[in-house]
């Protein structure tokens, strides 16, 4: 039988064909029962197999949740070995050449369902994989220098850079290079085998763009040059223990300057110390964040530096940091022309919108837009080709999903143009509001709660109406969606964001998005959107017309959308979120009732609905409206500038959560703190029921922990963890209140279903007697 | 190539085109699908989702994720029609039994399309395309016809009668792929009447 590892043979570097060997034969073992379904599952994750939602075999399919027939052979817990699964692929820095982009087209096509999908973190996914195909990916990703080694798992991911890296006219050094050896000398190192959770690195080569939003990442490099001795030397200012998910982090300063040659040394001592120190039972308290909130960042600092003067000294970090000169790029193409005229129409439109000119006279960086980060297997193909004739080797991946041509001459974009539009990909809006930013959502991920990809689409479609036309304020306007709260879209960064919760609404779940607020993308995500109130999905294009109609009309100046939320306030930009949060009955419009693109009654995973209690729900509501209303009151009074009223108000804001629910089991439950918080955790928090089937008792926790005490600083910081926290308590009980609506339900059903089969038997034992 | 490595090429593609060249209506087909597996329309199959890729120009459309096989409703090479991709083997089939099995999956979902798609939409039985979704074992390549010509011609017959074709399409750095047409009988059937044509032996 033909084989890839037969047929690739020393394509494949020695080491990492070792390493697949080995997982074939762990696939092997665990399919005999003689590995552990745990062990094997961080094994795949490891190597960037990942589950993908449905993989438990249930799926709800509008009517009643169906098991579907797998046999019970399982990859994971709860994961059934057949279901088909998402395979990661690591792209260090973004980049690809175009033999590398037809390699993965093939994969597409051959293995997956011909879609490339671009993520915001510069990977590539392929979804619907057979676990059985893994190995030949690996090994053909292997041939052309890729890999999935450490796409997921506890592990160093993928290492993120600016894609305008080395071509930038304000960025003090190429950081490519930089990305690309701590990419590789990290991967697989002894050091960072032992992480309770993900280790995330960017690097940006400017501190007041976008770039790679350093200020999210776990360890985040700003280049930036000192001179020393009349020389200039190269260095990072350095960040640490940033992140999104659910409640966001902006990094801390550890280094103003940390010289170029200290750079691997000094992530490989912060590894030690994060695998020595970080949390590893609590998964949802494990990230880098939390050690450093935990620590301070001086004594995190100091912590790292005393590791790195003790630590051994390791040779191949030398050989790594010797090689990054070979990462600057050269031009395929020269320029026959430095400047070129005015282009009209189609092109004028897409050069303003898609084309950078680079440092570099005569060179531009094209980028193509992707529709929710999606390229077919078609489209990647022939954009390998044109990469190929038209920017040589240098197409990179972008964190707003999209893929840029870099070194193309100038005075060949509008033979490019033409080329794009040929396959579809010439769409004029890169960096606009059209280009929403989505992650996979209930799609394909197992913890997706909305549609992030079927609103995205929905809001392009609409958006690219406008296109052109559009005030230029509105048009820069960045839109960003996530599933859930765990942020993969990057919500917490755009002027206008979502995440996906729901609403239970007369007995039915309704998908609804929170929407989030005046985040900036500037200086690598320097400040964090804040939660505005939940709008039922389907109202959402709305509310994007009434915030944008607003700002125009509002506007001050040169005004940004964010700094325009800022000075209108958060009492008026609520008002605005207001008018969108009434749905209507289900006999009045039940398509309030499914989600964007997915014609399915709307559910939540297996739970079933619960119907008929109507005045409960009421009551229940009433008690859940009242808490968001104190959530939002937190966040006024953080915004005024008092950390520790915001921090009471959201703690009273989780407390009236929590005594609602408690209220549904004791009416009369007396109102203090004590007693709710004693009354939540024997009835919810013991009983299991609060606990989210991923995130555990985590939201219970926020509750918990600040009913022992306040974070005593009361800083902004302090109180903005807080509020953030109190929202996600609060999605958690609504999340909590409809289990507790569809156990009634179930209950009732069968008690009738009882008391219909006692009458029947009654009937036939009184016809027997009669 | 040796015959033992043509028994291993399973992932055979069945595409059928809707005729007059008429563009799809993406939207309408996604309900459909979500019917089809509360239906459990596809026989022999074990469905799982469906996922829309419409946004995506001459992608791989609207598909029905299955087990087996995934089935697209798309216009991936410019023409509209339905796709069927297998992905398992087919229990105890040779490569001319897993032929057949594409193939006539691929013709009776048309024919279901044809009746359960608002707005109806027919497709053109005269012609079926096959391709082979498999570099290793089915590069696109001269000896991959030599060894598939028999199979493929016995299939074109069979649909399509006596002096049916098999023509190699120029795919470049595609798939291989040929196309099934002609023949005394071709004209006058529909996608249903040529699913039943073919008898699987199981």
């Amino acid at each position: 039988m033909n084989n890839w590892k037969d047929v690739l043979g020393d394509a494949i570097p020695e080491d990492q064909g070792r390493e697949i060997d080995q997982f074939e034969a762990q696939m092997a073992l665990r399919k005999a029962g003689k590995t552990e379904e745990k062990v094997f599952a961080e094994l795949r994750l490891r190597r960037g197999t990942y589950g993908q939602r449905y993989d438990n075999g249930q799926r709800h399919d509008g009517q009643s949740t169906r098991r579907i027939g797998y046999r019970e052979l399982r990859k994971g817990p709860e994961t059934l070995w057949d279901a088909p699964g998402m395979q990661r692929i690591k792209i260090p820095y973004g980049g690809m050449n175009p033999a590398q982009m037809e390699l993965v087209a093939d994969l597409a096509e051959e293995y997956s369902d011909r879609i490339c999908h671009v993520t915001t973190r510069q990977d590539i996914q392929l979804h619907f994989i057979h676990i059985e195909d893994v190995v030949s990916i690996y090994r053909r990703l292997a041939a052309v220098g890729l890999t999935t080694k450490e796409a997921c798992g506890n592990a160093v991911r993928n290492v993120t850079a600016c894609p305008l890296a080395g071509v930038c006219h304000t960025e003090a050094f190429d950081v490519t290079g930089y990305a690309k050896a701590c990419a590789m000398y990290l991967m697989g190192h002894p050091d960072t085998q032992d992480f309770g959770r993900k280790f995330k690195l960017a690097f940006s080569g400017c501190k007041d763009k976008a770039c790679a939003l350093v200020s999210i990442h776990d360890f985040g490099g700003i280049a930036a040059v000192r001179e020393v001795d009349g020389k200039e030397v190269r260095g990072f200012e350095l960040y640490v223990g940033g992140g999104l998910g659910a409640v966001p982090h902006q990094a801390k300063l550890f280094a103003e300057f940390l010289p170029e040659e200290e750079l691997l040394p000094t992530a490989r001592a912060m590894g030690r110390v994060f695998g020595r120190l970080g949390e590893k039972k609590n998964r949802n308290k494990a990230r880098l964040k939390f050690l450093v909130q935990k620590l301070g960042i001086d004594e995190f600092r100091r912590l790292v530096l005393a590791e790195r003067a003790a630590m051994p000294e390791d040779p191949s970090w030398r050989r790594y940091f010797d090689e990054i000169p070979r990462s600057e790029e050269k031009p395929a193409y020269p320029v026959v022309q430095l400047t070129v005229g005015k282009m009209a129409g189609a092109v004028s439109r897409w050069t303003e919108t898609n084309v950078y000119e680079q440092r570099q006279p005569g060179y531009a960086t094209a980028t193509v837009s992707l529709p929710l980060g999606d390229i077919s297997s078609g489209q990647m193909r022939r954009l390998a080709d044109i990469t190929r004739r038209f920017a040589g080797e240098h197409a990179r991946m972008t964190i707003e999903q999209s893929i840029v041509l870099r070194w193309v001459p100038m005075d060949r974009l509008e033979a490019l143009h033409g080329e794009l539009d040929r396959i579809g990909l010439a769409d004029a809006v890169a960096g606009t509001i059209v280009d929403v930013t989505a992650c996979p959502g209930t799609d394909t991920c197992k913890l997706g709660i909305a549609s992030s990809r079927g609103l995205a689409d929905e809001l392009r479609t609409r958006l690219s109406a406008g296109a052109g036309t559009r005030h230029a304020a509105v048009d820069s306007l960045r839109i960003k969606i996530s599933g859930c709260f765990n942020s993969c879209g990057q919500h917490h960064v755009a002027d206008i964001g979502f995440y996906g919760n729901s609403r239970n609404i007369g007995g039915y779940t309704v998908p609804h998005f929170q929407v989030m607020l005046g985040g900036q993308w500037r200086e690598n995500g320097g400040a964090f959107a804040l939660a505005m109130g939940s709008v039922p999905s389907k109202r959402v294009p709305e509310l994007v017309d009434a915030l944008t109609e607003g700002f125009v009309a509002e506007r001050q100046g040169e005004e940004s959308f964010q700094g325009y939320c800022q000075r209108i306030g958060k009492k008026q930009l609520k008002g605005v979120v207001d008018r969108f949060t009434a749905v209507p009955s289900h006999e009045d419009d039940p398509s309030f009732y499914s989600d964007w693109g997915d014609p399915r009654k709307y559910t939540l995973g297996d739970m079933a609905e619960g119907e008929g209690a109507g005045q409960v729900v009421s009551a229940a509501q009433f008690g859940f409206s009242a808490a968001e209303g104190k959530a939002f009151e937190a966040q006024v009074l953080l915004d005024e500038g008092k950390p520790r009223q915001a921090d009471e108000m959201a703690y009273d804001a989780m407390l009236e959560a929590a005594r609602t629910l408690v209220r549904e089991q004791w009416t009369d439950a007396p109102a203090d703190a004590a007693t709710t918080v004693r009354e939540f955790n024997a009835r919810f928090v013991e009983s299991g029921l609060f606990r989210d089937r991923f995130a555990g008792d985590q939201f219970s926790n926020y509750l918990l922990a600040r009913h022992e005490g306040a974070d005593a600083r009361y800083t902004r910081d302090t109180a903005h963890k807080l509020i953030e926290e109190t929202n996600l308590f609060i999605d958690a009980a609504h999340k909590c209140h409809a289990k507790m609506l569809a156990a009634t339900a179930t209950a009732t059903t069968a008690a009738t279903a009882t008391t219909a089969a006692v009458a029947t038997t009654g009937a036939a034992a009184s016809a027997n007697i009669g | 190539m040796m015959g033992m490595e043509l028994m291993d090429t399973h992932k055979i593609v069945a595409k059928v085109y809707f005729a007059d060249g008429a563009a799809v209506d993406f939207a309408a087909v996604v309900p459909v699908l979500h019917q089809w597996i509360r239906d459990g329309a596809l026989a022999d199959h074990l469905m799982i989702d469906v996922a829309d890729y419409a946004h995506v120009q001459h992608g791989p459309g609207v598909l029905l994720v299955c087990h087996e096989a995934n089935l697209h409703v798309e216009d991936e090479d410019g023409r509209a029609g339905l796709s069927y991709w297998r992905k398992q083997p087919v229990e105890g089939a040779d490569f001319a039994g897993a032929l057949a099995m594409a193939a006539k999956s691929a013709l009776s979902s048309a024919e279901r399309l044809e009746r359960d798609l608002p707005g109806g939409g027919r497709f053109d039985a005269t012609r079926l395309t096959i391709r082979l979704n498999d570099r290793l074992n089915a590069p696109n390549t001269d000896a991959t016809f030599a060894a598939t010509e028999a199979p493929l011609r016995a299939l074109a017959e069979r649909l399509f009668g006596v002096g049916a074709t098999v023509a190699r399409v120029a795919t470049g750095a595609g798939l291989f792929e040929v196309e099934l047409s002609g023949g005394e009988s071709a004209a006058s059937a529909s996608a249903g009447e040529l699913a039943r044509r073919i008898i699987l032996h199981s």
